[in-house]
């Protein structure tokens, strides 16, 4: 590639006042998201962080109790916005944010963003990388109707074409400037400001930002691609333009949202309504009688002993303990197989990527910036399991300590509640990312490649 | 000059003979409606319509059978508990716990109740999906909720409300206006683009007239064209139409203001006698301001200036008044009793009772101690709806958008309406339990000797149901009249100013 061609492609580019507007009207927009929802992050993450301290010294500072009790009354955990939500909020605004962490229950977690807004915050909810899926395509879909389009309809495209040795280096040079425009405007400035207003940098997150950026120029070189193709082989200006658009529609704005419904109606999800019906049947916080009478005689049976006295300890505490570890298998059996679902369902999401680079770009964007549903659950999966393993404390305990001959129930003090340590959650590293999008986008740059290719050839015969 | 002269004024002829203008329209609807691309586009966009409703009349079945569902297992749950309280009236040797005792008033209310309440789904929710899937359209209500509403939520699919659903009330906002400005940018930017504009404009005809009269034969084939997309795919996504026809009607004529609103615009921007690039990116300008920077815009104003409280230290405020209602919940019950004529002479009591009991006292001060945070997240609401509302005007698919989540019944001020009758049923049925339980504080029911069961509620079939009411379908109609006015007076103004535009040919073609 002679860097002259691409100097003086470049120079052309910048020549059309509506392009080079559209540029920057589009890179505004991104960065007022950007800074938008930084703001927006680090305002409730300060706030997260304040009340799980103050969880965290309620915990502490309880006074003495039955350890069951203490298992009710627990503490909140929040969950900690991704390391690149605000370049991808992904699925965090439709997702809780706290979680209570109570004996008997795996609670839902609570306090979605979105769960308020109204009909204007929700057209209006747009972040960076939705912005940049969207509506980039229309940049270089624009930038190569005045660099390709126009020439070939004034002729001077045949003239170039004709008079290079080989046409295909003029096509990748027009392809390349819309592509480093793109790059320049629109992606560089979001990595600027998304470095600027990140802080507490680690190895994982610095990957990620790489990768994120990696797809996305992936994305913008197809969108390139595409459109410079598209503009070399139509018949003309028309045709380009009603090709162009038609195909910015259909692939980042219809198809994206048709797949989610196809994925839903391939993989359906269960009711909630039926979830939590069986979660009632199966593990109600409040057991009956008849339950209670059951316990007793899988917890005599198991231990030999032929009545409650020979058990010694507490038999409340050990009845509370076997209901407790009931719960946790069917919570495992009956949640865990409806958040399967959801992945489920997710991956057939993503199995279209093939259909469209939007798709593709859109669950890569996701996985890479923290906020898909696979690396929610690890936030979910996480707090249920520090939610059994204090439970399952608190519960020892009552069991361990028979009532005393006043007939006064054990209560743990100050000591058993420091031994739960606090809630330390570690997002997942990137290894754990779901990225088996990728293979799909780079089969889409190298249709859009071999378009590009194709069209400067055929162009000339 | 009339106003049709306006409009469409006089074709002179060669001969200086006028030509009626419905010959030009009839030779103009004749050839749109030979054009491939007319009937491409319309295809297009009533196969987006009979998707969108499917999509969306699906997500209204599953709700509406999910409630149908849960209704059915609250029957059963009673059946069942009835069955226990005859069978627990059994003699025995020891009591059971309260807790598990169905026939214990306190224990009962407290552990054992299942009431649910119901957003009913109705005959047009196939036409937008709006709030609903979000907002949930089934609550349980439980004495001890504060105000009224569980926190809880009917999980979808994160990913697909984050990327939207395609649903009639998208494909109707948001595709519809794409197809138009393809069919407008290519079918009315022809002879510009060929040259050929230079020859019709030295011809002795009227630039209103062309244009007009060319833009008319395209809304008179897509008007019902698209009538009929609408009534197509309102059946396939499972509406009843005859049920909700004044919705039905309202939704028409909204679809067609919103088409004619369109070809206004379109008409202002083609009174440049642009090429179709040129029409195409200034309509495609006018939908991404309408679409995407108005919304925007909104949104980031919304969250500057109209902040809503934090949920999160919503949370932190509930523990803390729990904290400090648990530390003094003795003096709380006791201030209760000595205000309650029934209870002052029963203060002595106070120590026996169980948490349930107790719990009843001590919900509703817990709500008065936190009933700044209702206020605060009503208040910050309302003024997002305002500006919203006031956005939906300027923004007309955000304003479309909500007219026809208001005719679907999915609209957010159904679902507040809906919320607060949860809210009165809550109180209604605190107000019920509460009144049996004060009197059982008061004048204990005797426990049947040697009885399993304490008995002292049986009402179980008395418990009030939740009684939903809801506005009439003329409610709902005339709540969209004034978007329904507002674009058909945009319409006229956008196309006075098309018609003012194109009062003389341009000097250069």
């Amino acid at each position: 590639m002679n860097s002259s061609l691409l100097i003086y492609e470049w120079k052309l580019l910048w020549r059309d006042r509506w392009a080079a507007l559209t540029l920057a009207g589009l890179a505004t927009l991104l960065l007022a998201t950007l800074l938008a929802n930084a703001w927006g992050l680090a305002r409730d993450q300060a706030d997260k962080a304040r009340v799980a301290a103050a969880e965290r010294a309620r915990w502490l500072g309880q006074e003495a109790k039955d350890p069951h009790s203490a298992a009710h009354y627990s503490i909140y955990a929040f969950k900690p916005a991704p390391a690149l939500a605000l370049l991808d909020l992904g699925i965090e605004p439709f997702v809780g944010q706290a979680v209570w962490l109570e004996a008997h229950v795996q609670n839902d977690l609570l306090y979605r963003p979105q769960a308020d807004a109204t009909p204007l915050e929700r057209s209006g909810l747009r972040h960076p990388a939705s912005l940049l899926i969207a509506f980039a395509p229309l940049a270089a879909f624009v930038l190569a109707l005045s660099g390709v389009a126009r020439e070939r309809e004034r002729g001077t495209l045949r003239l170039a074409l004709g008079a290079a040795r080989d046409p295909r280096r003029l096509a990748l040079g027009k392809c390349l400037a819309i592509w480093l425009a793109l790059l320049l405007v629109l992606l560089l400035p979001l990595l600027l400001a998304t470095a600027f207003c990140t802080g507490g940098w680690s190895g994982d997150t610095l990957l990620r930002l790489a990768g994120w950026a990696a797809v996305m120029a992936i994305y913008l070189a197809i969108a390139a691609a595409a459109a410079v193709a598209v503009a070399l082989r139509a018949r003309g200006l028309r045709t380009a333009l009603a090709a162009l658009f038609g195909a910015w529609a259909l692939f980042t704005l219809a198809l994206p949202r048709l797949a989610s419904s196809a994925a839903e109606a391939v993989q359906p999800l269960p009711s909630t309504q039926s979830v939590k019906q069986q979660l009632l049947d199966e593990a109600p916080a409040f057991w009956s009688a008849e339950t209670s009478r059951a316990n007793e005689a899988a917890i005599l049976a198991r231990s030999g002993a032929a009545s409650r006295e020979a058990l010694g300890g507490n038999y409340r505490g050990l009845e509370l303990d076997l209901a407790e570890r009931h719960s946790h298998a069917v919570f495992d059996r009956v949640l865990g197989a409806f958040h399967d679902r959801v992945l489920a369902q997710d991956a057939a999401y993503r199995a279209q990527a093939w259909l469209s680079p939007a798709i593709a770009a859109n669950q890569l964007s996701m996985a890479l910036s923290g906020t898909d549903f696979a690396q929610h659950r690890q936030f979910v999966d996480a707090a249920e399991q520090y939610r059994r393993a204090l439970v399952n404390r608190m519960n020892e305990q009552v069991a361990a300590h028979a009532p005393d001959a006043a007939g006064k129930a054990h209560k743990g003090d100050a000591a058993l509640w420091a031994a739960q340590p606090a809630f330390d959650y570690s997002p997942p590293r990137l290894h754990l990312a779901q990225l088996s999008a990728l293979p799909a986008l780079a089969a889409w740059l190298l249709v859009a490649l071999a378009g590009l290719l194709y069209g400067a050839r055929s162009y000339r015969t | 000059m009339n106003a049709t002269e306006f409009i469409l004024p006089h074709v002179e002829t060669a001969a200086g003979q006028p030509a009626p203008w419905r010959a030009l329209f009839a030779w103009e609807w004749r050839c749109i409606g030979r054009n491939p691309l007319l009937w491409a586009v319309s295809g297009l966009v009533a196969l987006a319509f009979c998707v969108g409703a499917w999509s969306g009349g699906g997500l209204q079945q599953a709700q509406q059978q999910a409630q149908q569902r849960q209704a059915e297992a609250d029957a059963a749950w009673m059946r069942e508990t009835l069955a226990r309280v005859k069978a627990y009236a059994r003699p025995a040797a020891q009591p059971a716990p309260y807790w598990q005792d169905p026939s214990d008033l306190a224990g009962f209310s407290r552990y054992q109740l299942r009431q649910h309440a119901y957003k009913p789904v109705l005959p047009l929710a196939a036409l937008a999906v709006g709030g609903s899937d979000l907002a949930p359209s089934r609550w349980p209500v439980k004495l001890e909720t504060p105000f009224g509403l569980e926190p809880g939520y009917d999980f979808e699919s994160p990913r697909g409300l984050a990327l939207g659903r395609f649903d009639l009330g998208f494909a109707i906002v948001g595709v519809l206006p794409l197809a138009l400005i393809v069919l407008v940018a290519l079918l009315a930017t022809l002879e510009r683009d060929r040259g050929m504009l230079r020859l019709i404009a030295a011809q002795a005809i009227h630039p209103r007239l062309w244009l007009g009269v060319r833009l008319l034969a395209l809304a008179a084939w897509l008007l019902p064209l698209l009538a009929l997309a609408l009534s197509l795919a309102l059946l396939l996504g499972g509406a009843d139409l005859a049920a909700a026809w004044p919705e039905f009607l309202a939704a028409q004529a909204l679809l067609a203001a919103y088409v004619l609103f369109w070809l206004a615009l379109a008409a202002v921007v083609l009174s440049a006698w642009p090429g179709a690039s040129a029409a195409l990116g200034g309509l495609l300008s006018a939908w991404l301001l309408f679409a995407l920077g108005l919304p925007l815009l909104g949104k980031l104003a919304a969250d500057a200036w109209l902040p809503l409280p934090s949920r999160v230290l919503y949370v932190d405020a509930q523990r803390r008044i729990d904290d400090a209602l648990n530390q003094q919940r003795d003096s709380v019950l006791t201030r209760a009793f000595r205000a309650d004529p029934l209870l002052a002479p029963h203060i002595d009591r106070i120590a026996g009772l169980d948490y349930a009991t107790r719990m009843s006292f001590l919900a509703p001060v817990r709500e008065q101690q936190l009933q700044d945070w209702p206020d605060r997240f009503a208040q910050a609401r309302a003024a997002r709806e305002r500006l919203g509302q006031a956005a939906g005007l300027i923004a007309v698919p955000l304003g479309l958008e909500s007219a026809l989540a208001v005719l679907a019944g999915t609209d957010a001020a159904r679902q507040a309406r809906y919320e607060a009758q949860v809210r009165a049923y809550q109180l209604q049925l605190r107000d019920w339990f509460s009144t049996r339980i004060r009197r059982e504080i008061a004048a204990p029911t005797p426990r049947p000797a040697g009885s399993y069961a304490r008995l002292n509620f049986t009402a179980h079939a008395d418990i009030p149901a939740f009684a939903p009411a809801d506005e009439p379908a003329a409610a709902r109609v005339r709540a969209v009249l004034p978007l329904l006015a507002w674009l058909l007076a945009a319409a006229a103004l956008l196309g006075a100013i098309a018609g003012w535009r194109l009062r003389r040919w341009p000097k250069e073609l």
